[in-house]
Order: C-alpha cells, then sequence, then structure tokens
C-alpha cells in the first residue's frame, strides 16, 4: 500500500516578509515526513522561489492576497502545492524569457526547475485558483 | 515554527583601508535582499570598490541575494574594482553553481584568499 501522509495546509499573507514563515512550515513539515535533510532543503529553495514569484509578479503587491501551502508525501515523492487566487500567472513560464547571466531577475525558476518538478495549472470555471505543484522523488533525486 | 528571516551585514575596512570585508548573516531571500543592495551601493557611492563577500554565516540565499551580485558586478568593475566572494557552504556553492557563478565571480575559499586575490590578476585564485 503506498504510504501517504500530509501535514496540516497553511495560509500566508501574499507579502514577501512571510517567506520566512513558508520555509519554515516546509522544514517542518519535512523532518515529520521523514524527508531527507538534503532533499527538504532542495524543496525549502523551490518553495520560496515560486512563492516570491507569485507575490511579485502574481499579486503584484497586492498584499491582501493569500496563498495556501500543502506539503504531502506519497510514496517515494515529497508534493508542495500552491494555491492562489492572483490573475492568472504562470510562474513556471514568467522568467524564461529573461537572459540569466549578469541580470538582477529572472535566476528563480532556473534554481527551481533545477531541484525540483514544477507544474502550473491557471484558475478555470472548475478550480477555486491557480495552483502550482512542486515535487521531487526521493529515489531519483540527485540534487547535493 | 522557527522563523528564518534574520539578516545583517557586518563592514570592515581591512589592510590600508582600500578593501572591504561585507560579511553576510542569516538569511538572504527577496524580502531581505534590498538591504544588502543598499549596502553594496553605498559602498560604491562612497568609493569602497574592492570588496570581499564572506558568505561563511550566511545561512540561505535565493536568487533574489543573488540578482543582488549580479546587478552590482558590472559598475564596480567599470572603475577598476570587484566582488570577491569566499566562505560559501557546500550548499550555497551548489546554488551559485548553478547560475553560472564561477564563470563570472571569482570565488575563493577563505577570507585570506579573498584578500589575496585583489593582489593578483583575475582568474588566477
Amino acid at each position: 500500500m503506498e504510504r501517504r501522509s500530509s501535514i496540516p495546509e497553511i495560509e500566508i499573507p501574499a507579502r514577501l516578509d512571510q517567506l520566512a514563515v513558508v520555509r519554515s512550515y516546509i522544514e517542518q513539515g519535512c523532518m515529520e515526513l521523514c524527508v531527507p535533510d538534503r532533499i527538504c532543503w532542495a524543496l525549502v529553495l523551490a518553495v520560496d522561489e515560486l512563492c516570491s514569484n507569485i507575490i511579485r509578479h502574481g499579486y503584484q503587491g497586492n498584499s491582501s492576497g493569500v496563498i495556501t501551502i500543502r506539503l504531502e508525501r506519497q510514496g517515494t515523492m515529497v508534493i508542495a502545492t500552491l494555491c492562489d487566487q492572483s490573475p492568472a500567472f504562470d510562474p513556471v513560464r514568467s522568467d524564461s524569457t529573461v537572459p540569466v547571466r549578469l541580470s538582477r531577475s529572472g535566476h528563480g525558476l532556473l534554481l527551481a526547475n533545477h531541484v525540483a518538478t514544477i507544474h502550473y495549472q491557471p484558475k478555470s470555471d472548475r478550480s477555486q485558483g491557480n495552483t502550482t505543484t512542486i515535487s521531487i522523488d526521493l529515489e531519483g533525486a540527485s540534487h547535493s | 515554527m522557527t522563523m528564518q528571516h534574520e539578516f545583517y551585514t557586518h563592514i570592515q575596512p581591512v589592510g590600508d583601508g582600500t578593501i572591504t570585508i561585507v560579511e553576510l548573516h542569516g538569511y538572504l531571500d527577496a524580502y531581505t535582499a534590498p538591504g544588502f543592495d543598499d549596502v553594496l551601493a553605498q559602498l560604491f557611492e562612497g568609493g569602497q570598490t574592492r570588496i570581499v563577500v564572506d558568505c561563511a554565516e550566511l545561512d540561505y540565499i535565493s536568487s533574489a541575494g543573488l540578482g543582488v551580485f549580479m546587478g552590482h558586478i558590472e559598475p564596480f568593475r567599470s572603475v577598476g574594482g570587484d566582488i570577491v566572494l569566499c566562505g560559501l557552504s557546500p550548499r550555497i556553492t551548489a546554488i551559485v553553481e548553478m547560475l553560472g557563478f564561477p564563470h563570472i565571480f571569482r570565488i575563493c575559499a577563505n577570507r585570506e584568499q579573498a584578500i589575496a586575490a585583489f593582489g593578483q590578476t583575475p582568474g588566477t585564485t
């Protein structure tokens, strides 16, 4: 039977000062889900980057917005799910056109994609909001 | 749940005062990066352009923190200065390597080597 467990979700205001809360939530959740430290580190980085993108580019400074974050483990997969209500904004594509070398921004998605698998589902008539999933296979991960 | 948002810098001139050490402490993310950006901007405006950034006490860095380095390196080099990094932990090293920092910045093992790097030609560290 597949091992499945999850951590109670949290909801944060869409403000950059909340990134510390997000990182703490992922770290604590990884401990509870027995996720190895090196995988936890990679997940913290990816979630931080994507939350930052949603706050800055999705909500565009509208601090009344919120992001809901859930962490779960399904078998060998550890999955963080971010839900937000910002105008449809694809964090997976947003940085892809920005030249990376010597540019001040545009590196977040590159880092996130380097350490995790990212999937984005924009809000629709059938969904409550935008959903971004960040997953890492514990058996397939080779990140340091 | 512990909070991970503390970030501060400690600035210290060394030698004859032409090199400035900037120690980074804590968590450098999208929230704290503007503070570090201000530090480098003020050093540049004050004519202090030979900078060693010591990351030995840096616990975490995200792309926003790395973007600060990217945004300042060309102006510093354009006036004969440089930003040299040192003291990176294995995980921060992994992050900077993902963005190709070793091709852009001089990265030294420790502060002493970073200071010595200013007496050498670029790329010899």
